[in-house]
């Protein structure tokens, strides 16, 4: 078993070294880190990129083909939707609605979740039992549904969309903490903080939490494409980002009407989130494998 | 024993908690009484439903009122359709559990042969050709593919309908084409990912060289000796993967606008329809937790060492 994980991460990771050696940066993922920062720069400064404003109708160039179509316009690169707005500007504006709440979702969940994973593992007893059922209660729904029954509830909105999947995102990080606590709990240096009078709030955050940020690293890495897939997946449904905030997820709902003659409406914003979310995931697999290869299961 | 009892109780457990949840949030924005009626309904109106469902009541009243509605599958009636929620339900279910029932059929045939076949040829093009589908299947969005795939095949080629389930017989098989591919990239490529992992894991043991050096043929070792010990993982995975499934066809149902229980549970978050929606997300629950149990008891029976190792702590 631990001759196959060598094997494994021999390959992208650099078995031995794991220092940022030349040998490790060749073998860098160059082109999804080249995407990653292009969807980071675009969502930060995507209001001065747009060639166009992204609510700009120009009603002559309804349904407008791109420009590099046969009888397509010679206006707007990736064509223009039913109201005649240029695609690509929606698409570089939309960006910031799964950036912002991705990255919202993200830091609430992941802090949340260590931190009751860490004092679950930690403290054990009634308080671990508690938590790790509800924990389990909160991931026997898949989150789509547990994020719409909540749009039921509170309404659509960005605010939504972050509560949503900050909730169920908790839970996973909750239940990873607390088996990586439960095997440090046990180590000599944590009994000899303990000799030496360290309180339970010292040896927690000092010599617990330092041990367990690469997990929460991976794992933050891990699921940041998922989260752009459920943040898209909300829109799509019409429960995320309100309009006329654009969104990648609302921009193929709104092209789904006109597939049969605008393709490009639908097309293009699904383009972008499949390349962002696959070099999110592949990023994901290849910071894992340099860290931390025993999380290979995850 | 001691195991699955444990087990068992485990997931009550679970599931109370989860009613227990489930109660909270439903209430949390105020009485579910107003909810449940349109917005023009009369003060006596609210007052009458509040009685039939008990919100009049102190919390922990409300509550086994609520359990005993869930247990007994009583959901009340639609807000808007005015029928049992749960005559509603029934047709949708079904026309849900065929398209699940058509893609775990193309899964079976596709995910675990070409997942052997990538972990057997490792390095060589099988294998990169097959992660590559892998991970494009892992971050394209449901909705896309399924929008795509119908922009080509369905209006650009007109080999099968756009939408719609046709009379849901093998008559209309081309209807189920589209949404099966759809639902079932998601889970082809997680399962072909885990079970090549799975695979290579266990080609290392000391069983298989052994195997190997009594001379067993190739075709054995890989499909008896190495298979059926990496179809561990899997099990656990097939668990995690029905809730999956259920997000998944929420999205294709929409997209292809088939019948089931997720395109309605859309239409009823988009009206608010609170029976519907209590009813859809504890059904869900259920369905979620007692394939987590099925696997793990399953677990208990293959793998005796996880039966011993749960029941020594």
């Amino acid at each position: 078993m631990t001759a196959a994980i060598d094997q494994q991460t021999a390959s992208p990771g650099g078995g031995e070294s794991k220092r940022f050696t030349w040998e490790n940066i060749r073998r860098l993922p160059i082109l999804q880190l080249l995407v990653i920062a292009t969807f980071v720069f675009v969502s930060l400064f995507g209001e001065w990129l747009a060639p166009f404003p992204f609510d700009e109708q120009n009603l002559r160039a309804r349904y407008a083909a791109p420009n590099w179509l046969e009888g397509g316009t010679t206006h707007y690169l990736l064509g223009a939707d039913h109201l005649g707005r240029d695609v690509l500007s929606r698409m570089i504006v939309g960006a910031q609605a799964s950036f912002i709440v991705t990255m919202a979702a993200l830091a609430f969940g992941s802090v949340l979740g260590s931190l009751i994973g860490l004092a679950a593992g930690f403290l054990g007893g009634r308080f671990d039992a508690v938590v790790m059922r509800v924990a389990d209660g909160m991931m026997a729904i898949p989150l789509i549904l547990a994020a719409l029954l909540l749009v039921a509830i509170i309404g659509p909105g960005v605010e939504t969309v972050v509560i949503a999947v900050s909730i169920i995102l908790w839970a996973r990080f909750a239940r990873l903490i607390r088996s990586e606590v439960l095997s440090i709990r046990e180590r000599d240096y944590i009994k000899l903080a303990r000799v030496a009078g360290a309180s339970n709030w010292r040896i927690m955050l000092v010599h617990i939490l330092p041990n367990v940020l690469n997990s929460v690293v991976v794992l933050l890495t891990l699921q940041l494409g998922f989260v752009i897939l459920v943040e898209a997946t909300l829109s799509f449904l019409g429960a995320g980002v309100p309009p006329p905030t654009p969104s990648w997820g609302q921009m193929v709902a709104d092209g789904r009407t006109y597939i049969d003659t605008a393709w490009w409406i639908t097309f293009f914003p699904g383009l972008a989130i499949a390349a962002v979310v696959l070099s999110f995931n592949l990023m994901g697999d290849w910071l894992r494998d340099f860290l931390d290869p025993r999380l290979r299961q995850l | 024993m001691r195991y699955f009892v444990n087990r068992v109780m485990q997931a009550i457990l679970t599931f109370l908690v989860f009613m227990i949840l489930l109660f909270i949030v439903t209430r949390a924005s105020g009485d579910p009484a107003v909810l449940t009626l349109p917005a023009d309904a009369t003060a006596e109106e609210v007052q009458a439903v509040r009685e039939r469902i008990g919100t009049d009541k102190s919390y922990p009243m409300q509550f086994v009122i609520f359990a005993k509605d869930m247990a007994t599958l009583n959901f009340g009636r639609s807000v808007v359709y005015r029928e049992p929620v749960i005559d509603m339900i029934g047709s949708r279910i079904i026309n849900s559990l065929k398209l699940q029932l058509a893609s775990l059929i193309l899964i079976l045939c596709t995910a675990f042969p070409l997942g052997v076949l990538a972990a057997t040829k490792r390095g060589r093009w099988p294998d990169h050709l097959v992660r590559l589908t892998a991970a494009f299947g892992q971050a394209a969005p449901g909705f896309w593919v399924g929008l795509v795939l119908m922009a080509i095949f369905a209006v650009a080629l007109g080999w099968v309908p756009a939408g719609g389930m046709g009379q849901g017989g093998i008559s209309s098989w081309t209807a189920f084409i589209l949404p099966t591919i759809t639902v079932s990239l998601l889970l082809f490529a997680s399962m072909t990912r885990l079970l090549r992992s799975s695979m290579l894991e266990t080609m290392d043991a000391e069983f298989v060289k052994l195997a190997r050096a009594k001379g067993v043929s190739e075709g054995k070792v890989v499909w008896v000796h190495i298979f059926r010990n990496a179809m561990l993982p899997i099990m656990t995975f097939m668990a995690i993967w029905v809730g999956t499934a259920i997000s998944g066809s929420v999205v294709v149902e929409v997209v292809f606008d088939w019948p089931g229980i997720g395109a309605m549970f859309v239409d009823a978050i988009a009206i608010r329809d609170f029976p519907i929606i209590q009813a859809v997300v504890g059904m869900v629950a259920l369905v979620v937790l007692t394939a987590n149990l099925t696997v793990d008891l399953l677990y208990g029976v293959v793998d005796p060492r996880i039966r011993l190792q749960a029941s020594n702590r």
